[in-house]
């Protein structure tokens, strides 16, 4: 399996759609940063203000309103400091906001992995390894470490590259989190992407086909069926309370949950703590096992699917 | 010792036994013709001995060792076995956006190569693409990229190559290159061959050993030197006694072989004159009805027996 870890890792480095992912990454990390701040900088301020008093529509008492205003932020435009409006809750928000929630991250890597995976099948290097029954189990073994790599490199990516270029536009964070929440945090998103990722490189191995893969990890991984679902369970929950812990059953109910921060993963009361359904009954529990538990259901189902399925399935 | 022996080895696709309890013995050394037409079961039985494919039924033997029985496997050993094979099953699994190098160098590194860049250089230089190395694999011709699939085959240093239709795509000094990169593969590095191919008068140049496939089965396996004997032009007789006839000329030309077809004709093929059998037929004092002598070349021959194997086959069916 190393040996197969080694083949794979050569030959994503030489991939030249590897770094091109690598760069978008990069690039989207540093033009949300500055999106951002033009957003808190003082001459967006103005220009909202400004288009607000020239609306055509305004009542004269709005106009006088909305000009008197604009006066007032002028002259306190002075007296503001560049950074006050460059204050971010933490770091955790901060990356849930750049590229977890909206699903960006879950994106890039799970259309990465799904085009790296059918590689394998489209150009028929696979013909060329060992598909034994041992060496299929080593294979796929194999493949669901790269993607965990994969997720992990891209993550870490997004990371550096956001705190870096959020810090360079001069953003600061009003909570300092721990560095074990924060790891925990980064644990828990890592965990929610392979997730994805395994469940994309389950259609993978089962379509062969690197259209329907894509296809799935688009419509999936951007959220749009968890959003779905998670709807869905809210209106089914009306009928049949036990389908409101659901929502919490999705990879993006536990996405949403760490848009809260890493210090909402341990909340034991308030608004963050959990009620879910469970076989043995209803628990309140923290958000962090919740996430934790859902995720790992994802990646066992994938590897059942993996080696129980898709090993079986002839290579060629 | 049998490098390959199947026994009733068996493949159904939805209910169609795309192979059916096909028996192949192929022995060490041998560079293996595999002759059959196209939908035969020629690639299918490859992938079965590569493991790319699980039989239905039947057994797989590999360097004297069962690897695959009906289905059960000892995973260890057939995974031992399998890194003695190299194979080129229909297109070359080229990776198109590595360069040759890099293409060689993944799979030297997927099997664990000690020295893998001095092997990869070893490769390249081997199968001739030592000067476009850094080229990537989109941008070969057919035959390049037919190269360097061999190339993917051979750096493993097998111990058996599982080459289908190796000349696909070759022009004419493509298709010699190849064919002597083959033969020197097998003289000097003793490696056995299994290769199917179309271009029967370049495996003719080169096999030592055949193997016939129609509709899944094997029709009949033999060595280059009874398809030429067999092959070669024949002489067809007919006489009021065939069964005399036959035992005569058995005995005046015991190095030919003689077939009795149906309807009383008499096939005589191998060593012998047409003079020599004409005056014998003569001295028998036997009224000839038929005397024609029958040109047919190695094509002919492997079509002959291909569809007299379909034959048997739809005779077996009925």
């Amino acid at each position: 399996m190393l040996n197969l870890l080694k083949s794979d890792l050569y030959r994503i480095v030489r991939r030249a759609d590897f770094w091109v992912f690598s760069a978008l990454c990069a690039l989207m990390m540093v033009a949300v940063a500055g999106m951002m701040a033009y957003f808190a900088s003082p001459e967006f301020s103005m220009m909202v203000h400004e288009n607000l008093a020239n609306q055509a529509d305004l009542t004269v008492e709005e106009r006088v309103e909305a000009q008197a205003e604009l006066d007032e932020a002028r002259q306190d435009m002075a007296e503001v400091e560049l950074l006050n409006g460059k204050e971010m809750h933490s770091v955790t928000t901060m990356w849930a906001n750049t590229y977890l929630n909206g699903g960006f991250l879950g994106i890039v890597t799970a259309i990465f992995v799904a085009l790296f995976l059918a590689r394998d099948f489209k150009s028929g290097f696979i013909k060329n390894l060992n598909m034994s029954r041992a060496g299929r189990v080593r294979y796929y073994a194999e493949k669901l470490v790269i993607v965990a790599l994969l997720d992990a490199f891209f993550l870490a990516l997004c990371s550096v590259f956001s705190v870096a270029a959020f810090a360079s536009f001069g953003f600061t964070f009003q909570v300092a989190e721990s560095a074990g929440a924060v790891a925990l945090w980064l644990f828990l998103a890592w965990l929610a992407m392979f997730a994805y990722s395994c469940l994309v490189a389950c259609v993978v191995w089962l379509s062969r086909s690197e259209a329907v893969s894509i296809a799935f990890a688009v419509i999936v991984c951007s959220c749009v069926v968890g959003a779905f679902l998670v709807q869905l369970s809210l209106l089914l929950a009306n009928a049949f309370p036990v389908f409101e812990s659901l929502q919490y059953w999705t990879i993006v109910g536990g996405i949403s949950m760490l848009t809260q921060g890493a210090d909402a993963l341990f909340a034991q009361e308030g608004a963050a703590v959990i009620a879910a359904h469970y076989p043995w009954g209803e628990a309140l529990i923290a958000p962090w096992w919740q996430i934790l538990l859902a995720d790992a259901l994802y990646v066992i189902i994938a590897c059942v699917l993996a080696f129980a399925v898709c090993r079986k399935r002839n290579v060629a | 010792m049998h490098i390959i022996q199947t026994r009733g080895l068996t493949r159904v696709y939805g209910g169609r036994r795309v192979v059916d309890g096909f028996d192949m013995n192929v022995c060490e050394g041998d560079i293996y013709g595999f002759v059959g037409k196209n939908g035969a079961g020629k690639s299918t039985v490859m992938k079965m001995i590569d493991g790319l494919v699980e039989p239905t039924s039947g057994s797989i033997s590999l360097f004297g060792a069962t690897s695959v029985d009906g289905g059960a496997e000892a995973p260890e050993e057939g995974a031992r076995q399998l890194r003695r094979i190299g194979v080129l099953i229909e297109a070359p699994g080229l990776l198109p956006n590595l360069s040759a190098k890099d293409n060689l160098m993944a799979k030297a590194l997927a099997l664990g190569l000690v020295d893998a860049k001095v092997r990869v250089r070893e490769t390249l230089r081997m199968v001739g693409l030592d000067s476009v190395g850094k080229k990537r694999a989109k941008k070969f011709s057919q035959g390049m990229k037919q190269r360097l699939g061999l190339g993917l085959a051979l750096i493993g240093s097998p111990d058996l190559l599982l080459l289908d239709e190796p000349f696909n795509g070759l022009d004419p000094e493509g298709t010699r290159d190849m064919r002597t990169l083959l033969e020197r593969l097998n003289a000097n590095f003793g490696i056995t061959m299994v290769i199917s191919s179309h271009v029967l008068d370049q495996l003719d140049r080169i096999a030592t050993r055949y193997g016939v496939i129609a509709h899944g089965r094997m029709v009949r396996e033999m060595t280059a030197d009874e398809v030429q004997a067999e092959c070669g032009d024949s002489l067809l007789v007919r006489t009021a006694d065939p069964a005399r006839s036959l035992a005569q000329l058995e005995r005046a030309f015991p190095q030919a072989a003689f077939t009795a077809l149906p309807g009383g004709a008499i096939q005589i093929r191998g060593a012998f004159e047409t003079g020599a059998v004409a005056d014998a037929l003569h001295g028998f004092d036997e009224p000839l009805l038929e005397f024609t002598e029958v040109k047919r070349d190695l094509e002919d021959y492997f079509v002959e027996l291909m569809e007299g194997g379909a034959h048997d086959v739809e005779s077996a069916q009925i």
